[in-house]
């Protein structure tokens, strides 16, 4: 299959900060990535470099595409959402579907007015008279009726209320995605993406710390609640993060055998939001 | 593709006018507006002056002696685009058979200094057509306003995207940063030119049928008074190629403009003027001359003049102008993708 992404040596410096640390990211065409870090963990200046919107050392490749030198022809195949409210304030709605059926040869205006219709969005309101859900709403609308390859989204619900965020992934989920498609979603509100990703990626100072197949997530990972005295039992196995829980402790190994742990307590698999915080968690314990 | 490519370009230039309605679309049909509104209260003024005037027209009839005429108009050169007045005297002392025509005697006096010298392309122009050269007024004053107009329009169209950050909007969209920075330079060299064009030569429409219902109300034939002084058509042919030829001379300022619109972190203004002022005082203070601040001057915008032929001697000039202008575009399309954040 060929690679629809491919990043090798991603490097990306400002004047005092090495924003992105030589990220190797490879994705296939049908995949959900999440990219999940903490402020400043230089998600943003990652993206935008496979965008092609900033400079940076390495090589990529996006649709066979140098996003650097062919930015305008990787567009025709590659939306992106860089942020909340980045549509222009001066515009009405009827003005933006203009705009994006006249430049856009993969925009399919009938199939756009169709999304705005299930919304509030009325035609001839101005962007700026909007609220900042319904901006989201919009946005998104514009971006679904473009049949794209790949769609970028940079923290593409933050600030919204949870039922337009649970609305916006459910609709990208039911309406927007299939096999043929890649999307990117960087957000700190995991628990609401993670039952849409096939995989994920935890970034951390600029590096890539963890890159994942959700499928092989149950293999990897698991979870085990333990109370009493089976607690030091469990800390005594190499893990990589433990939190107390009520009555207890929740400690996330990795790669140790479930049969092994199930004598001490429940076993599951951690949430994609505990085993981020934990690993975070140990690799700031490292850098101290 | 070949109408996918216009159309394209369609909606880019569409873009602009949307974003920039008010300065590129209502401030000249406005200003037009304004002038014919003027020009109208005046046939109305000049149409009581004629009643007064009435009682002298019985004694100079009754005389067999008729006197000479001077109109004169003056210019209020303010940037709602100006006011016309019509004063109509009689010249003391008889006329002779040939100033009867006195239409050789329109003049008009500029009272701002930026305004147009007595004999400027515009007037001069009108020693044939002597009407047109009132009706170029209009133009002067629509092309004045034009440049204001056009240089906000510069200054803030790389700006203000990146400022409210809708430039990450444009940015995915599929339109190459040369597209986007050459529809603002058109927009400023033919598209808003051709709408103050338009607007004025409306406005000059206008205003020629006032002067005919005041030359009837004067009791004067104004099919001979206005109609045979004025040409259209070589009034539209001035307009026309004048900016034309304008527009080769100021492009590099304007593209000069663009970057720094595209380069500015604060002010575009600053960004423009300082550097043109620093580097000019600097040849002064360092070399005594002064070739960079007339090199400079002449591509300056000149209401005034609506161009000319470039004078073989500054054909280097306009050329060298061009080959800055091709320059300081790319450094505005490179400006755009390398250094957009603010």
């Amino acid at each position: 299959m060929s690679r629809v992404i491919e990043a090798r040596g991603l490097s990306r410096r400002f004047a005092q900060v090495q924003a992105v640390d030589g990220v190797d990211l490879g994705l296939n065409a049908g995949t959900v990535l999440g990219l999940i870090g903490p402020n400043g963990a230089g998600k943003t200046t990652l993206l935008r470099a496979l965008l092609g919107l900033t400079d940076c050392d390495g090589e990529v490749q996006v649709l066979g595409l140098d996003p650097r030198r062919e930015h305008a022809r990787l567009m025709e195949q590659v939306c992106f959402i860089a942020d909340t409210a980045v549509l222009p304030r001066w515009m009405s709605v009827l003005q933006l579907l203009d705009y994006v059926s006249g430049i856009h040869p993969r925009f399919d205006r009938a199939q756009a007015e169709h999304f705005l219709a299930n919304t509030e969005v009325g035609m001839k309101r101005k962007v700026a008279e909007l609220s900042k859900g319904m901006t989201v709403q919009l946005h998104l609308a514009l971006v679904m009726a473009i049949d794209a390859r790949v769609l970028i989204l940079d923290e593409p619900t933050l600030g919204l209320d949870i039922l337009f965020r649970k609305r916006f992934y459910e609709q990208l989920l039911n309406d927007y995605f299939d096999d043929e498609r890649t999307i990117i979603i960087s957000t700190h509100q995991v628990e609401e993406v993670q039952n849409i990703l096939t995989e994920v990626v935890f970034m951390h100072r600029g590096r890539s710390i963890l890159h994942k197949d959700m499928a092989s997530f149950d293999e990897t990972f698991s979870e085990v609640h333990v109370v009493g005295e089976a607690t030091t039992r469990a800390e005594a196995i190499p893990h990589i993060g433990s939190r107390p829980i009520l009555g207890g402790r929740a400690i996330i190994y990795e790669g140790v055998d479930r049969a092994l742990l199930a004598p001490l307590g429940q076993v599951r698999t951690p949430s994609v939001s505990d085993l981020f915080v934990a690993k975070i968690g140990g690799e700031a314990n490292h850098g101290q | 593709m070949a109408s996918n490519s216009s159309s394209r370009w369609f909606t880019l230039v569409q873009r602009e006018l949307q974003e920039y309605r008010v300065s590129l679309l209502w401030t000249p049909l406005l200003a037009a507006l304004a002038i014919c509104v003027l020009v109208l209260s005046s046939v109305l003024l000049a149409n009581r002056i004629a009643a007064v005037g009435q009682g002298f027209v019985a004694v100079i009839t009754q005389e067999e002696q008729i006197s000479g005429m001077n109109i004169s108009i003056q210019i209020d050169d303010d940037e709602d685009g100006g006011s016309l007045a019509y004063r109509i005297e009689r010249a003391e002392g008889a006329a002779s058979e040939e100033e009867w025509n006195f239409s050789r005697k329109w003049t008009f006096q500029p009272r701002a200094g930026n305004a147009a010298p007595a004999d400027s392309e515009v007037v001069s122009s009108g020693a044939a057509y002597p009407f047109n050269a009132v009706l170029g007024v209009i133009s002067v004053l629509m092309t004045l306003l034009l440049l204001i107009v056009v240089v906000n329009y510069l200054l803030g169209c790389l700006f203000d995207d990146r400022r409210d950050r809708s430039i990450l909007f444009w940015k995915s969209m599929p339109v190459s940063e040369w597209e986007v920075v050459l529809t603002k330079l058109a927009v400023a060299l033919v598209v808003a030119p051709a709408i103050f064009i338009g607007a004025a030569l409306v406005a000059q429409l206008v205003c020629t049928g006032l002067s005919m219902v005041l030359m009837w109300r004067m009791d004067m034939d104004p099919g001979e008074q206005i109609l045979g002084n004025v040409h259209f058509g070589q009034l539209l042919l001035q307009q026309v190629s004048g900016w034309l030829f304008t527009a080769l001379w100021i492009a590099p300022f304007y593209a000069w403009l663009l970057l720094a619109s595209a380069a500015a972190r604060r002010s575009p203004f600053m960004t423009a003027a300082l550097p043109l002022v620093a580097i000019v005082l600097a040849e002064e203070l360092v070399f005594g001359s002064d070739y960079l601040r007339s090199a400079i001057t002449r591509h300056l915008p000149d209401p005034t003049v609506s161009g000319s032929l470039p004078i073989p001697a500054d054909l280097t000039s306009l050329l060298l102008g061009l080959v800055c202008t091709a320059v300081l575009v790319a450094g505005a399309v490179w400006l755009r993708r390398h250094r957009w954040e603010i």
